[in-house]
């Protein structure tokens, strides 16, 4: 009996074997090839950056170099990152593939605005939010301009451990310089503003994305006819 | 008490009572003559023979109940919750938004604004926190002319605190207060981001 369940014990010690190998074949089919399709998948991902709009200045983003800043940054980039009360733990951020999109978004965003007023844009590597494990959900917004509507993205901020991972993140980019990625914070100022609403409603246009005019603030659609 | 004043919008006001006679019925009269930080007739009756002249708008003025010397548990307090809003206006992107939680803060702090300089000096305050404190106390040093007079010694040294950024809300603030003659000042701020936005709030204001 002994034997013979050895016998028994190693043949199903064989079968476990060969399910095994089968089981790590079938898992390399299927492993790598998804593998090959992450990277493709990162290197969209690393042209992609998603961008957000910050309130009223000053920003601590607007200053990188403050000696006195050092020991709150991070807490108070995480405060910057917060989404508001209404916005349930959801923070509004667009998905800009190009840098012809990225000034779509900004100027829809800026003609939605009740003044012209400068704007703070903080500009993230899609690729560092999907590494940070924040998740992003897909949410047209209506109201913007057609050729934008479609990137409208919501990043799931509600934890304080998920903002403060995107502002260590931030920060490590700004702090390694890294090169390539352009700056992850820049302003456009207000004289810029109409100049910029008015060559991105005219390539909306010319490409079939009339912008729909009645969202825009007056001071945008008094522009949109001048010029 | 409310009282309701036909005045334009711009010239509202939060006048306060009569901090050692809660018990006497208010009077225009009786504000003025006993008003709490000795200002007289030349403060408060000014102010408000102002608002009957200019009258246009239909507006609220209120009279706020008289305020008492405060505990510095009260004070502690105060600093607490204007810090609190300091952060709902640095999270918020609604400009409306921005403009009543700033309302609600220049409302309760009425005559305890050097509670926005202590915030900006506090070096326990996150760093974007006491910026932004620099501009809202700039922007009121102003706003309230010469009944803040007392308040711009406190001023001074924050135009010229070591906190690039801190330096920056108190540019923001003089630009606020459409004081063009300050805000030309922060050309030659040794921080070029500071100098920078100088230059484009002076380009802007042209």
């Amino acid at each position: 009996m002994p034997s013979s369940n050895g016998i028994n014990g190693h043949r199903h010690k064989n079968r476990q074997c060969n399910c095994l190998k089968a089981l790590t074949n079938l898992l390399d089919t299927f492993v790598n090839r998804p593998r090959r399709r992450d990277s493709l998948h990162d290197q969209s991902q690393k042209k992609s950056f998603l961008v957000h709009f910050l309130g009223k200045p000053p920003s601590v983003l607007q200053i990188q170099d403050d000696p006195t800043a050092e020991h709150t940054l991070l807490e108070a980039t995480c405060l910057e990152l917060e989404p508001r009360e209404v916005d349930k733990g959801w923070a509004s951020y667009w998905e800009a593939t190009t840098p012809e999109s990225e000034e779509n978004i900004n100027a829809g965003f800026a003609a939605r605005r009740p003044h012209k007023q400068k704007l703070l844009v903080l500009r993230v590597p899609k690729s560092t939010v999907v590494r940070s494990g924040i998740e992003i959900q897909a949410k047209a917004d209506q109201e913007a301009f057609r050729c934008i509507s479609d990137l409208h993205r919501l990043l799931d901020l509600s934890s304080k451990a998920s903002r403060m991972q995107l502002a260590t993140e931030i920060w490590n980019i700004i702090k390694s310089g890294e090169s390539g990625l352009g700056k992850i914070h820049y302003s456009i100022k207000k004289k810029d503003i109409i100049p910029l609403v008015t060559s991105v409603y005219d390539r909306c246009s010319r490409d079939g994305f009339q912008p729909e005019t009645h969202t825009a603030s007056q001071w945008a659609r008094d522009a949109f006819e001048k010029r | 008490m409310t009282l309701l004043a036909s005045v334009k919008p711009e010239l509202r006001f939060k006048l306060r009572g009569d901090p050692w006679h809660p018990e006497t019925p208010y009077s225009t009269e009786k504000m003025v003559d006993e008003e709490p930080r000795g200002k007289g007739r030349s403060g408060y009756w000014d102010i408000f023979q102002l608002l009957v002249e200019k009258a246009e708008d239909i507006c609220l003025v209120t009279f706020t109940a008289p305020r008492v010397e405060q505990s510095p548990v009260d004070r502690e307090n105060e600093r607490i919750w204007s810090v609190e809003r300091i952060k709902d206006i640095i999270r918020s992107r609604d400009s409306e938004q921005i403009a009543v939680l700033e309302d609600d803060l220049y409302d309760r702090l009425n005559g305890q604004e050097d509670i926005f300089s202590h915030i900006a000096n506090d070096p326990q305050e996150l760093i974007n926190v006491r910026a932004m404190a620099a501009r809202l106390f700039i922007a009121t040093v102003f706003r309230l002319g010469s009944s803040g007079a007392h308040l711009q010694a406190l001023a001074d040294p924050l135009s010229r605190h070591r906190s690039p950024l801190i330096r920056l809300g108190v540019l923001l603030g003089y630009s606020d207060a459409g004081n063009m003659e300050c805000v030309r000042k922060f050309l030659a701020d040794p921080h070029p981001a500071v100098a920078e936005q100088a230059l484009e709030i002076l380009e802007d204001a042209q």
